[in-house]
């Protein structure tokens, strides 16, 4: 008799063995962590994210060596973790000291969680978000809001027709 | 608007490129974007309640690059053409942009204005009926649209003209004509053609100021709408909201009586529901305590 799992089931078990896999230093394939930082497979590994988890999650959030989208995971992951002071701290210091715009809006995404955040920041995002490198950061922008590619050039045609970007 | 007028307006450098909204809305809407928590609802309110990105996607959404059929006037209706991931990234650009964007107090008080006459828009339908709430947002919202215009472009010259109109008792309309030659309902109207608006959101920008309106226009929805945003801009001067100076745009005894509002206590309690509800809408497109 062939049975089918609820999906929340399904999910429930992915995200725990994915968060617990990398608890273990274990490796999780590519593929597989594009789709976990999805919506709403995120949610659910999110919230087997415990206090404890913080170190190894920046760790690899920090980390110049590991694959970008497991960086970006786990700058995703930091979020349930976002009102320890020290997350918040961790985060201002990675946004000054990142340059890739992958990871840039990432933590981007992280700090506009907070409703305190400085002038000062918000001119420094202004700043690394340019005219003249706007070719890099808006296709990811789309990305990161889960548009296609066909959208990435939609939304680039209609910046620059109308807002002279 | 003459030839005369058209030329001056053609030769202001900077009059039709974007309108940059408040740092503290373009804020809020980085931080609605980015949030998960946050419905699309709470998106599309900031949005509707807001002249710049209010503009930005009619002006999108009426653009040869999207327009099929009918023009669209309602951003709800802009944002279902457009997309929403495409809306969100556009948004979420310009915000960045605007992040610190240079306003005066001038900015922010036509910003409090025309949010103001939006959300007293909305109140004198539902109070009297005459149309759906939802279909004078954009309307009041963007009737000023060429103060706003105005101010970005000649941003010095616009404080002089909000002093005479304190000093001298004049309106808006003489101190612009005075000082431009040309006032800021000719150029939104320029805008609205430019932008390719629709015809009815054209006309009220071009026309709020215009006399005998209940005689001279036709069509019976238009002229719904007409009355209700000027009575609304009337209220919201009077009660001191945004740009609150000598104002002369009150309505005649009939034109009352065509939007059933004749009487003071139905006048009293429309704004009174706008004196409620304009610093809820407030803060909740600005954040409180902004």
């Amino acid at each position: 008799m062939e049975t089918t799992v609820p999906q929340e089931i399904l999910y429930r078990y992915l995200a725990k063995k994915a968060v617990q896999d990398l608890r273990n230093r274990e490796d999780i394939d590519i593929e597989m962590i594009c789709y976990l930082n999805t919506s709403p497979l995120i949610n659910y590994c999110r919230l087997e994210i415990k206090g404890g988890d913080k170190e190894w999650l920046k760790e690899i959030a920090a980390s110049k060596e590991k694959p970008l989208v497991l960086r970006q995971f786990a700058l995703s992951l930091i979020r349930q973790l976002k009102d320890q002071n020290d997350v918040k701290d961790f985060l201002y210091n990675l946004w000054k000291t990142s340059a890739e715009y992958e990871i840039k809006i990432e933590v981007l995404w992280n700090l506009l969680t907070y409703d305190d955040l400085s002038k000062e920041l918000y001119n420094d995002i202004r700043q690394n978000f340019t005219v003249a490198e706007w070719d890099k950061w808006l296709p990811l922008i789309v990305e990161k809001l889960g548009g296609e590619d066909k959208e990435k050039g939609q939304v680039k045609e209609l910046m620059n027709k109308f807002f002279d970007l | 608007m003459n030839a005369d007028k058209l030329k001056m307006i053609e030769n202001i450098p900077e009059l039709v490129s974007d309108i940059s909204s408040l740092p503290v809305v373009a804020s809020r809407i980085l931080h609605l974007i980015a949030d998960d928590t946050s419905s699309l609802e709470e998106l599309k309110k900031v949005i509707s309640l807001d002249q710049s990105f209010s503009s930005r996607v009619l002006r999108i959404a009426n653009s040869a690059f999207y327009r099929r059929g009918r023009s669209i006037d309602d951003v709800t209706a802009a944002i279902m053409r457009i997309g929403f991931t495409t809306l969100k990234a556009l948004v979420f650009a310009t915000s960045l942009r605007d992040l610190c964007q240079m306003s005066n107090s001038t900015d922010r008080l036509l910003w409090e204005h025309n949010t103001a006459v939006s959300i007293g828009s909305t109140v004198i339908a539902d109070e009297t009926n005459l149309i759906a709430p939802g279909e004078t947002l954009s309307y009041g919202l963007l009737h000023d649209i060429g103060k706003v215009l105005i101010n970005i472009a000649m941003r010095n010259k616009y404080a002089e003209v909000v002093r005479m109109v304190k000093e001298q008792n004049i309106s808006f309309l003489e101190a612009e004509d005075k000082l431009f030659g040309f006032n800021h309902c000719d150029v939104g109207e320029y805008v609205a053609n430019r932008w390719n608006l629709p015809e009815h959101l054209t006309f009220i920008i071009a026309n709020h100021h215009g006399k005998d309106l209940l005689k001279t226009i036709d069509d019976s929805g238009l002229k719904k709408i007409m009355f209700i945003v000027k009575a609304s801009d009337h209220l919201c001067s009077t009660l001191e909201i945004g740009m609150s100076v000598a104002y002369g745009n009150s309505l005649s005894d009939e034109e009352w009586k065509f939007l059933k509002l004749s009487g003071p206590k139905k006048l009293e309690k429309v704004s009174k529901r706008i004196e409620e509800e304009y610093p809820q809408h407030k803060d909740f497109v600005m954040g409180v305590g902004n």
